[in-house]
């Protein structure tokens, strides 16, 4: 199914949240906001690039090189004319989450352990794969918390090895982790990012011989 | 150029810390997409989301050109990127899909024009005879090319004959470009990095090597050790490299006579 069609099921279903971007029918369309703000005196963008901008800083204009971290901008309100503009719009936002959650309900998600991404690093990302498991854990839940990521981890450390430094809800991909209440479309981590990969090549470069 | 049922991918490095880093890939791809010769145009990147891995959880389309916007051949488009991408040569055929893995667009002989127009523009009514052009690259071990790349160009250059001298220099190899005034004889000199995007090497590190300040903002030219420099954006930054990047896919096609 293209990813409009899927979308389209989403929001009939009342689906019309996606991370911190609420998704609101209007007369002409369709308008995007934060979901803490209420549609009325907000800043209007009309361009479905206008997200690439409105994603990349946060309040405090500090860079977010983590697009689910929870620190979305708030006071503006992105109208677009069609359901195609809103996905590229949330493709922005939240890349690659409108695919990868209509993988994981088709039973299709291919998550991968994080033992087996870590292997994969070559060049200076090589040495990362030397973490131990219970360094791992401790990282992980040190980078990976709701409060500085809203996906939702499908993978395991490596194939038996949970994870047990976050709360449940994190590991659960139908736990609404902001708390709204409403229906949601989730952000599941299909594979660890470069960021904890980078962060676990510290780790094992700090840690003694 | 009849793409109509196919997706572009532009492969960019990206960056966690600066968030300008994949701005020109974005735009190129931004430009691409309103010319609507794709049926979509998408971006991913190494240090950015979408990641290369995620990328395949937004493309539609069956047949799809991936064009990574490097300099030039090395770590990341013959390491990185195929094992990330999941590609297997310049064609792979998985999942149902074709992907055509194209060169990067560093690479196009076409990035020649660009390099002449930066140069031009940043040095504007002065007689091309009575110009120092230095391209500048990073030059390193890193299994990297782009040394090459920008030796090429500079053959490419120095063989139409229209600027007075024209030279290669680089961050971390000899000819290094803290030496400017002693690689090149004439009072206007002007500096292009042969970089994708302005990020710290452009904007901090080539400036101070040249003895200007870092980050200064570009009110050109810089009277600097006798001379007259002209200091250019980053080549990546132009507009114009949305049509290399075209010229890119079709390139492809002749290499691989698929053309339409
Ligand atoms: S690994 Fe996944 S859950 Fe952890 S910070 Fe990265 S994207 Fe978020």
């Amino acid at each position: 199914m293209k990813l409009a069609e899927k979308l389209a099921a989403w929001l009939e279903a009342g689906r019309a949240d996606l991370g911190e971007v609420r998704i609101g029918r209007t007369a002409e369309g369709f308008e995007l906001h934060h979901y803490l703000d209420e549609p009325g005196e907000l800043q209007s963008y009309q361009q479905a690039e206008d997200a690439i901008e409105l994603g990349k800083l946060d309040a405090a204009g500090k860079y977010r090189p983590l697009r689910s971290a929870p620190t979305l901008q708030r006071g503006w309100r992105l109208e677009l004319g069609s359901l195609e503009d809103v996905v590229r719009a949330l493709e922005f936002f939240y890349p690659a989450m409108l695919g990868t959650a209509a993988a994981f309900e088709e039973k299709a998600g291919r998550p991968v352990d994080l033992r087996e991404t870590l292997n994969r690093q070559s060049g200076m990302y090589r040495v990362a794969g030397k973490i131990t498991n219970e360094q791992a854990d401790a990282l992980i839940g040190e980078v990976c918390p709701p409060n500085r990521c809203l996906k939702t981890i499908t993978w395991q450390i490596e194939p038996g090895v949970a994870i047990t430094s976050l709360p449940a809800g994190k590991l659960e991909l139908g736990h609404d982790l902001l708390e709204c209440g409403r229906g949601f479309i989730p952000l599941p981590c299909e594979e660890c990012c470069n960021i904890l990969v980078a962060a676990a090549r510290e780790t094992v470069k700090r840690a003694p011989a | 150029m009849d793409k109509s049922r196919c997706a572009l991918v532009l492969a960019g490095h990206g960056s966690t810390l600066n968030p300008d880093s994949s701005g020109p890939t974005h735009l190129h791809a931004a430009t691409i997409r309103a010319r609507g010769i794709f049926a979509e145009v998408h971006v991913c990147f190494w240090k950015e989301e979408p990641s290369f891995r995620q990328i395949w959880r937004m493309v539609e389309a069956d047949e799809v050109y991936v064009v990574p916007n490097f300099i030039s051949e090395g770590y990341f488009t013959q390491t990185v990127l195929p094992r990330e991408l999941g590609l297997n040569g310049p064609i792979t055929e998985r999942d149902g899909r074709v992907i055509k893995y194209c060169e990067p667009v560093g690479n196009h002989a076409n990035m020649t024009g660009l390099l002449l127009q930066r140069a031009r523009e940043v040095a504007p009514g002065v007689d091309l005879a009575a110009i120092s052009l230095i391209i500048v690259g990073h030059g390193t071990g890193l299994n990297d090319n782009s040394a090459r790349a920008i030796r090429d160009q500079v053959a490419r250059i120095r063989a139409l004959g229209q600027f007075g001298e024209v030279v290669d220099a680089f961050m971390e190899e000899s000819p290094n470009v803290a030496e400017w005034d002693q690689l090149t004889t004439l009072k206007h000199v002007v500096v292009v990095p042969f970089f994708i995007a302005d990020g710290l090497h452009s904007y901090e590190d080539i400036p101070v090597l040249l003895g200007m300040e870092a980050g200064a903002t570009r009110q050109n030219p810089v009277p600097l050790r006798g001379r007259q420099l002209y200091y250019a954006s980053a080549i990546g930054t132009s507009s114009l490299l949305a049509d290399v990047i075209l010229d890119q896919v079709a390139a492809f096609d002749e290499k691989h006579a698929l053309a339409v």
